[in-house]
């Protein structure tokens, strides 16, 4: 049962970004600000940090995946920016896991690399046609602090989490 | 990290590279379905969507009801005022349908451009990067649901359904900047309607693009902007917005309008899906076209 914890918890923050995020917060603000929540890439990147790489990048490709099958009629955009940054923001050292000031650094870029990512691929096969400067002030700078303000919040009930899911693991393997 | 980039994993990332690049060239080209995975992932997704969408949009409508709420006294004012109008127009309108339906019967003409049926649906997920504009609902192949079906709500024209699987459909709205998203409009004017497209969603002044208007006629602005029904995908007559500014092309050929949606993009949660009922002109067309495709082809 416990390796289903993960997936599932996924799979909600996905539900929760295309349906309730999408009701509840005006994403559309009046000067052209575009708000894109990007709950399931912290939750990729987290695990990335406590599973290590394999598992990152595991969950990471299956998110996106989910993504480009269920949002976009493209596909490989999301699949293939998800598991990179999953492997870039791997760092399963003790230091990291153990700091959340290190962990809250690690995602503040992921989400830098992601959305960058995602804007220069979509820009490449000419699917937007803004320009850097507009992407960095519209998207990413809102996006930037929204996704933040929620990591720093999940980061410690993840950890919480991560551990609770070792101990539970190792008691099943007894 | 000693080993970032190792031979194992450079190969690795160029596999993944070489991956994403065939599977975007899988993908991007026109497709007339989508293919059996994509389904099965939308119908699994879209049964979960809906049943967090629900509640959602009840909590959501709430608190719209008491910002309502506030504004009653004011809104009273004004719908007392447009009564005595509405009873005169629908009177109007009564009469008018009954005289067409004798004209029409008179020239032995059985279906129209705007003959459609509606399917009611509800909104379960939008896309929550704003690269595609593109929304779900909860209908699909199951309720007949078709590719390019035009969706409208109660406001006007929003879109047509994109790409279809068995419980679920997305829809491309019309603010969409796909180079595809193109309808067939026309103006109405007091004589002849001025037929265009609607192209685009112009960012920065927040309205659709009204295209190849004939430098000839003379619009103005406030005059309303319908589907056309040429285009074969929508039916005549759906209500797209009206028109706030005029200015001529880039060759000063044709005019360009930018039109003020009259559906609100951004809150949407019922939408009606409307199948045209009328036959579609280009299938009576196409098989005599291809013949002499064929013929020109034989005598070359």
């Amino acid at each position: 049962m416990i390796r289903f914890v993960l997936p599932f918890l996924l799979f909600l923050l996905f539900i929760i970004e295309g349906t309730w995020f999408q009701i509840f917060i005006p994403f559309h603000l009046d000067n052209g600000v575009v708000l894109v929540p990007r709950f399931t890439l912290i939750a990729v990147v987290l695990i990335a940090i406590y599973r290590g790489a394999g598992s990152g990048i595991m969950f990471g490709v299956l998110v996106g995946v989910l993504y480009d099958f269920v949002y976009n009629e493209l596909i490989g955009v999301y699949m293939f920016s998800f598991g990179l940054t999953a492997y870039i923001s791997s760092f399963t050292i003790p230091a990291v896991r153990h700091s959340n000031w290190w962990q809250m650094l690690i995602v503040f870029c992921a989400i830098f690399i992601f959305e960058w990512l995602t804007y220069g691929l979509y820009y490449l096969i000419d699917y937007t046609d803004i320009y850097f400067e507009q992407f960095f002030v519209m998207r990413l700078l809102p996006s930037w602090i929204l996704n933040g303000v929620v990591a720093i919040v999940l980061l410690y009930p993840a950890r919480l989490l991560f551990q609770k899911l070792e101990t539970y693991e190792e008691l099943e393997q007894r | 990290m000693p080993h970032f980039f190792s031979n194992k994993r450079l190969i690795l990332l160029m596999v993944s590279i070489i991956v994403l690049v065939a599977l975007l060239g899988f993908s991007m080209r026109e497709r007339d379905a989508i293919t059996f995975p994509e389904k099965f992932v939308r119908d699994t997704s879209g049964i979960v969507q809906s049943i967090f969408s629900r509640p959602a949009h009840v909590v959501a409508g709430f608190f719209e009801d008491i910002e309502d709420l506030l504004n009653v006294y004011e809104e009273n004012k004004l719908l007392k005022s447009r009564l005595d109008e509405y009873a005169a127009i629908s009177a109007e309108l009564a009469s008018v349908k009954e005289e067409n339906k004798t004209l029409k019967s008179m020239i032995e003409v059985e279906e129209s451009l705007s003959d459609y049926v509606m399917r009611t649906a509800l909104v379960i997920h939008r896309s929550p990067d704003h690269w595609t504009e593109t929304i779900g609902l909860n209908v699909g192949e199951r309720n007949g649901i078709e590719k390019n079906m035009a969706v409208v709500t109660s406001e006007g024209l929003i879109g047509k359904i994109d790409s279809v699987s068995e419980f679920t459909s997305t829809v491309q709205l019309l603010s969409d900047s796909s180079r595809t998203n193109r309808v067939s409009a026309m103006v109405v004017t007091n004589d002849e309607p001025v037929y265009a497209f609607i192209e685009g969603w112009d960012e920065e002044r927040e309205g659709l693009m009204l295209r190849k208007i004939e430098s000839s006629r003379t619009i103005e602005e406030g005059q309303l902007v319908m589907t056309s029904g040429l285009g074969g995908i929508f039916p005549r007559g759906l209500a797209i917005g009206e028109i706030v500014e005029i200015e001529p092309d880039e060759f000063g050929l044709t005019y360009n309008a930018l039109v003020k949606p009259a559906a609100d993009f951004y809150h949407i949660e019922q939408v009606n899906v409307i199948e045209r009922t009328s036959a579609n002109l280009d299938e009576l067309l196409l098989p005599e076209k291809e013949d002499e495709e064929e013929e020109d082809g034989g005598t070359s």
